[in-house]
């Protein structure tokens, strides 16, 4: 069962996320920020993390940063209501940058094809 | 004194005893005689030794005494003079009477006659008697200088006609020589007779009157001059002539000057004719100048200056043709004409002028214009079709262009040069001058006189010259006047065009400002959209059908979908409206979107007919941004009916494209507003963002369609919509 960290300073959606990708049959931890989610990883290992952005503290391109340098290989989905920070190359590093909507059909296909790339279906 | 008495005395005593006492007597007589005459007498031995001098001598040479035999140490102020022992030697060769001038070393003059004393045929001696002449010496030295100066030849003659004296300039010209004095003057003037002829020295003597004449005589080594001659008497105290004084002065150089005099006045006088002449083409000239300087417009500077040329005060040419280069075009074209088009026409024209009282060139160019406001159609209708390229150096005029001098043709239809442009012009004889402007070429002139078939002058051409010389420039002026009108204007436009880009710009910035605030919210509302959105589906996920929970949920759903395509839009503005296209029935999206306001046009007394064609089917479109456009363009349609109307949604569908017609029966759109309504903030209202109508043009804009509305006051606005009928496989 893959493991999937959503990062998100808003409780309501992290409580959203949380129940729409356990329903989908993942285990989920959260984070509700950058600093947090980087403790968590030290500590545990992910197959997939989905990170906000806009986030108090670090922000989550900063995080960005520092998880590809303890770990290139994890896969990270940026998730965010603003679509400029696409301008920031640094958003690269990650998998995908997806656009929040309510809509999480679209999260969800790329979290599925995301991790069956990587064989963690 | 006594040893003479002594001497005498013993001889007379021991010679002869009878009749000594008489010879004392006479003795005694002569000594007083010499002793009382007012002269010098020195008697001298041959060898120079002094004899004897009497008391007079002694005094005339301010001597006290005569103590020795030898002259050189007694007769000291002699001794230096010039002539003393001269005269004394030559008396006693010649064995003669010599006479002296002796000028003694005190300044003094002395006339000295050297008389030689003999006894028995042999010479003993030499008698000096000397006179002081000092005063008519001076006198007659300073006479000397006097006629010296004169350039007059000037000579005495005697009651028998020989000379008496003669000045230098006298004897040089007629070889008289040193040896003058006593010469007959027949003979001096033996090869001129014509002194002789009318002899005015006989008519003074016989008359004792002053005579003047002229006489022309050969002078050696100067050749035939022109004499002026005086002659005047000189009488004695009782009024005899004596002598005769003649004055002769070449006049040879004052006949000359008279005649020089002569020839430079009637220089002068054509001269002045010149002059005049001059002045008037001056004035002409300044008065041109001053009309052409005081108009900016390159027309009426053209008109001045042909009238200039064709005005009898002017040129006085019959008509002119002007042609300027167009140096941008690469063009010489036929600018202005000025001339009559027919002998008729002139003879009208000229008889007004005739009439009219003409009295400086400004007069006459007032009077041209008037009388040939309608004179110059035929001529302007000839040349305004002609433009010759400036590559074309095998025309004339384009020729003429590099050439500096006026050029006549004569006879030029028999010309193959001129042919060409005789023809055009009509003319049979012409003239082209070439027009400069700061030693550039700017266009060149074509004068004729068709009409009175005058010769062209040489005169008229250097006047047409140099009015050129002040038309050119004044050309030059006006049209670099234009040049510059023209960049004004374009600076203008440029400068409205930067107005309206700053305009834009400020726009612009306001949009940025705004966008950044609106994207800000934007993110902030998206948020609990998302998480508002997720539940629902959630909740409608779980909820049994048909349950009022799910179609709660549903509509819940709907709506943030909706919000979430605003929240889209506003985000994605400032960016680009790149659609996301998909399949999408159009005419569905139109009845839904007018759905989903459908209480708005209840409550706004609005009725909506659709007339939707349905063969359109889906097109490639981006439902959310095409929705956006009609939900602006229906809200703006209820806002223009405030009273309420109808709104009619019409879609056809040809030519590759989907029409479609939002129709409204509203207040319409002020013309003031027509170019501005598709920017953004624009609005009439009071509340609204002014972003609508910009959204939706960009977003058609987008779809590579086009947005476009007619409108009437108070009749309605019609929205059109153009949408490439394209389906994305």
């Amino acid at each position: 069962m893959a493991k999937i960290l959503i990062v998100d300073d808003e409780a309501n959606i992290r409580t959203l996320y949380e129940t729409e990708f356990e329903d989908e049959g993942y285990e989920v931890s959260t984070a509700e920020s950058a600093q947090e989610a980087l403790d968590i990883i030290s500590k545990e290992n992910f197959d997939l993390i989905i990170l906000d952005i806009r986030m108090p503290g670090v922000d989550g391109i900063s995080a960005l940063e520092k998880i590809m340098v303890k770990n290139r290989n994890l896969p990270v989905l940026i998730n965010s209501a603003y679509p400029a920070y696409k301008d920031n190359f640094l958003t690269w590093l990650a998998e995908d940058y997806i656009i929040k909507s309510s809509d999480l059909g679209y999260l969800k296909k790329k979290v599925a094809e995301t991790l069956e790339k990587r064989g963690k279906a | 004194m006594d040893e003479i008495s002594e001497k005498t005395k013993l001889t007379a005593e021991s010679l002869i005893g009878e009749t000594a006492h008489e010879l004392l007597k006479r003795t005694h007589w002569l000594t007083a005689v010499l002793e009382n005459l007012p002269l010098g007498l020195l008697l001298m031995s041959t060898g120079g030794h002094i004899v004897r001098a009497n008391d007079a001598f002694l005094d005339l040479s301010r001597i006290d005494s005569i103590d020795s035999i030898d002259h050189s140490s007694d007769l000291a102020p002699w001794n230096e003079t010039e002539g003393f022992h001269e005269g004394r030697i030559e008396c006693i060769t010649k064995g003669d009477v010599v006479r002296k001038i002796l000028e003694l070393p005190d300044g003094r003059y002395f006339t000295g006659i050297f008389i030689p004393v003999t006894s028995n045929g042999e010479s003993n001696g030499v008698l000096l008697m000397v006179k002081d002449v000092t005063t008519d010496e001076v006198s007659a030295r300073r006479f000397d200088a006097f006629a010296e100066l004169f350039d007059e030849g000037i000579l005495i003659l005697d009651t028998d006609y020989t000379l008496v004296w003669a000045n230098d300039v006298f004897r040089r010209w007629f070889n008289a020589g040193d040896d003058y004095v006593g010469l007959p003057c027949r003979k001096l003037f033996e090869n001129k007779r014509e002194f002789c002829k009318n002899c005015t020295v006989a008519e003074t003597f016989s008359t004792g009157l002053s005579h003047r004449c002229f006489e022309v005589a050969e002078i050696e080594g100067v050749g035939g001059r022109t004499f002026e001659i005086l002659t005047g008497p000189v009488k004695n105290s009782r009024g005899e002539i004596v002598q005769v004084v003649k004055i002769i002065r070449d006049v040879t150089d004052r006949e000359n000057v008279v005649i020089d005099l002569a020839n430079t006045k009637m220089n002068l006088e054509s001269a002045n004719v010149q002059l005049t002449r001059r002045i008037d083409e001056l004035a002409m000239l300044m008065e041109l100048s001053e009309a052409l300087q005081a108009v900016d417009n390159l027309d009426e500077n053209l008109h001045i200056f042909l009238t200039a040329v064709t005005a009898r005060e002017g040129c006085g040419f019959n008509r002119a043709f002007l042609f300027l280069l167009n140096r941008d075009k690469g063009e010489l074209v036929g600018r202005y004409a000025v001339g009559p088009s027919s002998p008729e026409e002139a003879g009208r024209i000229w008889s007004e002028l005739a009439s009219e009282k003409i009295n400086s060139f400004a007069d006459a160019l007032k009077t041209y214009r008037k009388a040939m406001a309608d004179g110059d159609i035929e001529v302007n209708t000839i040349i305004a079709n002609l433009r010759f390229d400036i590559d074309d150096t095998d025309n004339l005029l384009v020729k003429s262009l590099d050439s500096t001098t006026p050029k006549i043709f004569k006879d030029a239809l028999n010309n193959p040069e001129s042919r060409e442009l005789a023809e055009t012009l009509r003319t049979e004889d012409f003239a082209v001058v070439p027009l400069f402007a700061m030693g550039r070429p700017v266009g060149v002139l074509v004068v004729d006189n068709v009409i009175t078939k005058a010769d062209i002058s040489e005169l008229g051409l250097k006047l047409v010259k140099m009015l050129a010389g002040h038309a050119s420039l004044a050309i030059e002026r006006g049209m670099l006047t234009s040049k510059i009108a023209e960049q004004y204007e374009k600076l203008q436009e440029a400068y409205e065009k930067l107005r309206e880009n700053q305009e834009l710009l400020l726009r612009t910035e306001k949009l940025s400002a705004i966008g950044k605030l609106s994207a800000q919210m934007a993110h902030e509302i998206r948020n609990p959209l998302v998480s508002i959105g997720g539940f629902a589906r959630n909740i409608l996920k779980k909820a049994p059908d048909g349950s009022s929970i799910r179609k709660g949920a549903g509509i819940i759903l709907e709506e943030v979908d909706r919000l979430e395509g605003i929240v889209d839009d506003v985000l994605s503005y400032s960016r680009s409206f790149k659609p996301h296209c998909r399949n999408t029935d159009i005419n569905g999206l139109i009845a839904r979107t007018v759905e989903m306001i459908e209480d708005q046009f209840e409550r706004a007394g609005v009725e909506v007919e659709l007339e939707l064609e349905e063969s359109i089917g889906e097109i490639s479109i981006d439902p959310e941004q095409i929705r956006q456009v009609f939900l602006n363009l229906f809200k703006n349609s209820i806002s223009a009916m405030p009273d309420g109307g109808t709104l009619k949604v019409v879609t056809k569908c040809y030519g590759g494209f989907v029409w479609t017609e939002v129709i409204d029966t509203g207040v319409g759109i002020p013309s003031d507003y027509e170019g501005k309504i598709f920017e953004p903030f624009f609005t009439t209202k009071s509340s609204g963002t002014g972003l609508g109508l910009s959204i939706s043009f960009q977003i058609i804009e987008a779809h590579s369609g086009m947005l476009w509305f007619s409108s009437h006051q108070n009749e309605g606005t019609t929205f059109f919509i153009k949408l490439p009928q394209r389906v994305e496989s």
